[in-house]
C-alpha cells in the first residue's frame, strides 16, 4: 500500500485488546489503535508505563490475539496469515529471552533455525549478527557469563538473524547502564541507515524517542493521542521555547520584564524568581549549609551567604530569534545577564500538554 | 518443519545432559536406590517381611507309596485342617524343630505367608495363575512319594519333581513360593529317607537278609540328599520357561520408570519455564506453528527419558553382574521386546509429563503436580514395596505407568515375551495424554 511516495509496511486498524480479571471485571488495555508505519522509518510508540505499548507489540507479533481490529504486515494479516507475516518480522523483547546455559552462538543458531535458516546460510547469518553486535570474540561463551549489556546485545541480535523487514524493539534500554544504552541506540540508528530496516520502537523515555524516531505515536491509556514527526507534534500543541536568564544577586526591576513583554515580538510571558533557601534537614542549627531551590526547580546544597541566584524566565515563540533583542534591553536597563539557557520544546512538554501528566509519573 | 522440531528437542537434550546435577538425579540416584532396596529384599524371608497372603493353588496328584503320601503332608502344611495353625515355613512336618529355628521366634507360618487353595485340576491351577488369581500354582506329581522311596536295587533315591507354576506378573511372590516348596520338599525327603534307614538298620540288627548293605547305601543316599536338591523344583513362568528371579529386576525397573516419570515431568515443565524466561514467546513469534513447538517439546521429553531409561537398564545389568560376579543379562535375551518396552514406557511417561505440564499454570505448579503423580504411581507401581501388600486395593496398580512398565520388564526378565498388553497400554496412555495436553496448550491462545 502506498501513501504518497511512502510505502506502508504495517497497517493497524481498530486494534483492541481486553483482559478479563479474576473478579470478572474487564480491562481495556488497548482501546482501538489506528496506525500506519512506513517502510524504512523508525517509528516510536511513546507512553508511560502501562499505556499499552507492550500489549500492542504483543498483538502485532502474534503473542496475543486481538479482541477486535486487524493489523497487516507487508500485506499479510497477523491473524489469518500469521506465519507469512511473522517471516517479515524480528522482535526484540523487553526482557532478556535467551537460554542462559547455551552460548551466544548456540542461542543465535537455535533461533535462526526457528526462522527456517540452516546450513551455511545459518552460519553466515550468525557470523554477521555476531559482528553487528560486536560479540564475535565471545561467541562460544555461555550467556550466563555475560554482562547485562552483552546479554542485551545478543537479545537484539536474535531479532535480526533472518534479516527481517521490520523489527519490533520493546523498551530495549530498560535497566541498562548508560554505556550499553548508548550502544543500543546506535544499533537502532545503524539498523535504519545500514540495513534499511523499519523499526517499531517503544519507550517511555522522551529523549530516546526524540533522537531515534522518524515519527512518534504518543500512547496513553491504550489510545494513540498524538501522531506525527517530533516537529509536527510540538507544532501541534503550540509549545514555546523557554529562555532562562541567570542574573545572580542583582535586583530586577519590573520595568525590565514589562519591556520584554511589550517590545520584543513573540514574547508571551516574562517573570523573575529568586532562589529559595531552606535549612538542610538535621542541620537546622548550623547556618553553614542550606538547600537552594532555583526557580527552574533545580536544587543544590550551598554554603549560606553564597550566591543568591535569581532568574528571569521568558517564554517565546521563537526564542533564539528574540535573544539578541532581549539582551540589548537588559543591558539598557543595567542588568547584567550572567548566563542564558534556551530550552526548546520537547516531547515531554507535548505529553504534559496533552495529558496534564509527566511521562515518568 | 522436522528441522524445527529437532532443534527444539535438541536444546532440551543439550540442556539436560550438560547439567551434572540433573544426570546424578536422573541416573545415579535410581541406580543406588534400587540396589539398596533390592539388597534389603534379601531379608524378606524374615518375619518382618511385608509380603503375606500370597494366593497359591495347590494341586496334589501324589498317589503315595508304601503307606506314605509326601504330597498330602505338603498340602496340610499349606492348607491345614480348620482350627489348626499352619506349619512354620522353616519347619518340616516330621522333623523336630531345629535349635536355630526355635530361637527365631515368632516364625511366620505358611498360612500367614500364603493364602492357599486346594484344587484337583493342574490345568485349572495354571489357568488361575495366567488369569492373575494366583501368584503361583504348586503341582505335586502322582509319583512324588514313589520316586522318593529308596530303591534297594538301584541304591539311590530318584529325582522327583514338583512344579511351581509362577506368574511373571508377581515374580517376588512366585519366588517365595518356590523357595518355600523347595525347602519343604528337601526336609520331607531327608525325613523320609532317614525313617527308611532306621527301618533298614533295625532289620540288620535283627538279622534280616540284605539289610546291612542297604543301610550302607542308604547312608550314602542321605549324604547325597544333604548336598543337593533331590526333589527338584521347577519354577515356571506362564510360558513354561525356567527362570531365576532377581529382585533388581523388579525394583530396578520400578525405580527406573518412577524416575523416568520425574524426568518427563520436569522436562515437559520446561515449556512453562520457557514461557517465564521469554524463550517460548520467541518461538511463538517465529514462523513456527504452535503445534510444532509442542511436538518439539514432546520429542525432547521422549528422547531424554529414553536415554535415561537405556542408561538405567544398562546400569542395572552392570550392577546385577557385579553382585553375581559374572555377566548376567538380567532383563532377558529378547532385545527387540526390551527395546519395545523401553519405547512404550518412554511414551507413557512422556505423556504423563506433558499432561502435568499442561495442567500446571507455572513451572513450579507443574513440578508439584508432577511429583505427586509420580510418587502415587511409584507407590502403586511397586517402586518402594511389592504391590501384593496392597491386598484388596491391588487393582489400583493398574492405573500406574510404573506398574505397567516394571511388570513388562519383569516378564521379559522371566523369559515371558507376552508384553503386548503392557506395550499397548503404555503407548495408548502416552498418545492420549499428549493429545489432551496439546488441546490444553492450544486453548491458551495468549502466551
Amino acid at each position: 500500500m502506498q501513501n504518497g511516495h511512502k510505502q506502508v509496511l504495517v497497517e493497524v486498524r481498530g486494534l483492541k485488546k481486553t483482559f478479563k480479571r479474576k473478579d470478572g471485571t474487564v480491562v481495556e488495555a488497548v482501546k482501538g489503535i489506528d496506525l500506519d508505519i512506513y517502510r524504512g522509518e523508525v517509528f516510536s510508540l511513546l507512553g508511560p508505563n502501562g499505556a499499552g505499548k507492550s500489549t500492542t507489540i504483543s498483538m502485532l507479533s502474534g503473542l496475543l490475539s486481538p479482541t477486535e481490529g486487524e493489523a497487516k504486515i507487508g500485506g499479510y494479516s497477523i491473524t489469518t496469515q500469521a506465519l507469512e507475516a511473522k517471516k517479515l518480522l524480528g522482535v526484540v523483547p523487553q526482557e532478556i529471552a535467551l537460554y542462559p546455559t547455551l552460548s551466544a552462538r548456540q542461542n543465535l543458531e537455535f533461533f535462526g533455525r526457528m526462522y527456517g535458516l540452516h546450513g551455511s546460510e545459518l552460519a553466515k547469518s550468525v557470523d554477521e549478527v555476531l559482528d553487528f553486535i560486536d560479540l564475535r570474540e565471545r561467541h562460544k561463551d555461555r550467556i550466563d557469563t555475560f554482562s547485562g549489556g552483552m546479554k542485551r546485545r545478543v537479545n537484539i541480535g536474535v531479532g535480526l538473524l533472518h534479516k527481517p523487514q521490520l523489527v519490533y524493539m520493546d523498551e530495549p534500554t530498560v535497566g541498562v547502564d548508560p554505556q550499553s544504552r548508548r550502544r543500543i541506540l546506535d544499533t537502532v540508528i545503524r539498523l535504519k541507515e545500514e540495513r534499511k530496516m523499519t523499526v517499531l520502537y517503544t519507550t517511555h523515555l522522551m529523549e530516546e524517542s526524540q533522537e531515534l524516531s522518524s515519527r512518534v505515536g504518543i500512547i496513553d491509556y491504550g489510545q494513540i493521542i498524538a501522531l506525527g514527526t517530533v516537529g509536527e507534534l510540538i507544532q501541534k500543541v503550540g509549545e514555546e521555547d523557554r529562555l532562562i536568564f541567570s542574573v545572580g544577586e542583582q535586583q530586577v526591576p519590573d520595568a525590565l520584564l514589562e519591556r520584554f513583554r511589550t517590545e520584543v515580538p513573540g514574547i508571551t510571558s516574562a517573570s523573575y524568581a529568586a532562589s529559595e533557601f531552606t535549612p538542610v534537614a538535621g542541620l537546622e542549627d548550623s547556618a553553614e549549609l542550606v538547600i537552594e531551590k532555583r526557580s527552574t526547580g533545580a536544587m543544590r546544597v550551598v554554603r549560606s551567604g553564597q550566591v543568591m541566584d535569581g532568574e528571569i524566565t521568558v517564554h517565546a515563540k521563537r526564542g533564539r530569534k528574540a535573544l539578541p533583542e532581549l539582551l540589548r534591553i537588559a543591558d539598557e536597563m543595567g542588568v547584567d545577564i550572567l548566563s542564558v539557557e534556551v530550552r526548546e520544546p520537547d516531547l515531554e512538554a507535548v505529553f504534559l500538554h496533552l495529558t496534564g501528566r509527566a511521562l515518568r509519573e | 518443519m522436522l528441522r524445527k522440531i529437532w532443534a527444539i528437542a535438541y536444546v532440551n537434550l543439550y540442556q539436560t545432559f550438560t547439567d551434572r546435577n540433573l544426570i546424578i538425579i536422573m541416573i545415579v540416584t535410581p541406580l543406588v536406590l534400587a540396589t539398596i532396596i533390592s539388597l534389603a529384599f534379601g531379608n524378606l524371608g524374615s518375619g518382618s517381611a511385608p509380603i503375606q497372603n500370597i494366593p497359591v493353588a495347590i494341586v496334589n496328584l501324589d498317589e503315595g507309596a508304601s503307606g506314605f503320601n509326601g504330597g498330602q503332608i505338603m498340602v496340610e502344611a499349606f492348607v491345614p485342617p480348620d482350627g489348626e495353625p499352619g506349619a512354620p515355613a522353616s519347619q518340616m512336618p516330621d522333623c523336630p524343630e531345629t535349635e536355630a529355628a526355635a530361637s527365631t521366634a515368632p516364625a511366620m507360618s505358611l498360612t500367614d505367608l500364603t493364602d492357599a487353595v486346594l484344587l484337583d485340576d493342574a490345568a485349572a491351577a495354571r489357568a488361575g495363575v495366567d488369569e492373575g488369581s494366583y501368584a503361583a500354582a504348586v503341582i505335586i506329581p502322582a509319583d512324588f512319594s514313589q520316586k522318593m522311596s529308596y530303591s534297594l536295587a538301584d541304591r539311590q533315591v530318584e529325582v522327583s519333581s514338583i512344579e511351581v507354576y509362577g506368574s511373571s506378573a508377581s515374580p517376588i511372590s512366585a519366588s517365595i513360593i518356590r523357595s518355600v516348596v523347595e525347602g519343604f520338599a528337601n526336609q520331607l525327603l531327608t525325613g523320609f529317607v532317614a525313617a527308611q534307614a532306621t527301618i533298614e538298620t533295625i532289620g540288620q540288627q535283627f538279622g534280616l537278609a540284605g539289610m546291612g548293605a542297604a543301610a550302607a547305601n542308604l547312608s550314602q543316599a542321605i549324604a547325597c540328599a544333604s548336598g543337593r536338591t533331590i526333589v527338584s523344583i521347577e519354577q515356571q513362568t506362564v510360558e513354561g520357561e525356567q527362570a531365576d528371579f532377581n529382585p533388581l529386576v523388579l525394583f530396578g525397573s520400578a525405580q527406573a520408570v518412577f524416575f523416568a516419570l520425574f524426568t518427563a515431568n520436569a522436562t515437559a515443565a520446561t515449556i512453562l519455564e520457557e514461557r517465564r524466561n521469554g524463550t517460548l514467546q520467541r518461538m511463538v513469534i517465529s514462523p513456527t506453528p504452535r503445534v510444532m513447538i509442542l511436538f518439539g517439546k514432546l520429542v525432547g521429553t521422549f528422547l531424554i527419558v529414553l536415554v535415561q531409561l537405556i542408561f538405567l537398564f544398562i546400569g542395572f545389568t552392570v550392577i546385577g553382574s557385579l553382585l553375581e560376579g559374572q555377566f548376567q543379562s538380567i532383563w532377558g535375551d529378547n532385545i527387540i521386546a526390551i527395546a519395545l518396552m523401553l519405547v512404550a514406557t518412554t511414551a507413557g511417561t512422556a505423556g504423563v509429563g506433558m499432561i502435568t505440564a499442561a495442567v500446571g499454570k507455572t513451572a513450579e505448579q507443574a513440578n508439584i503436580i508432577g511429583s505427586i503423580v509420580s510418587i502415587l504411581m511409584g507407590i502403586l507401581g511397586g517402586a518402594f514395596f511389592a504391590v501384593n501388600a496392597l491386598g484388596d486395593f491391588e487393582f489400583l496398580t493398574r492405573l500406574s505407568v510404573v506398574r505397567w512398565g516394571s511388570e513388562g520388564f519383569s516378564k521379559l526378565a522371566g523369559g515371558d515375551a507376552n508384553i503386548l498388553t503392557n506395550v499397548i497400554f503404555l503407548a495408548i496412555l502416552g498418545a492420549l495424554f499428549f493429545g489432551i495436553s496439546l488441546l490444553m496448550f492450544n486453548r491458551r491462545k495468549d502466551v
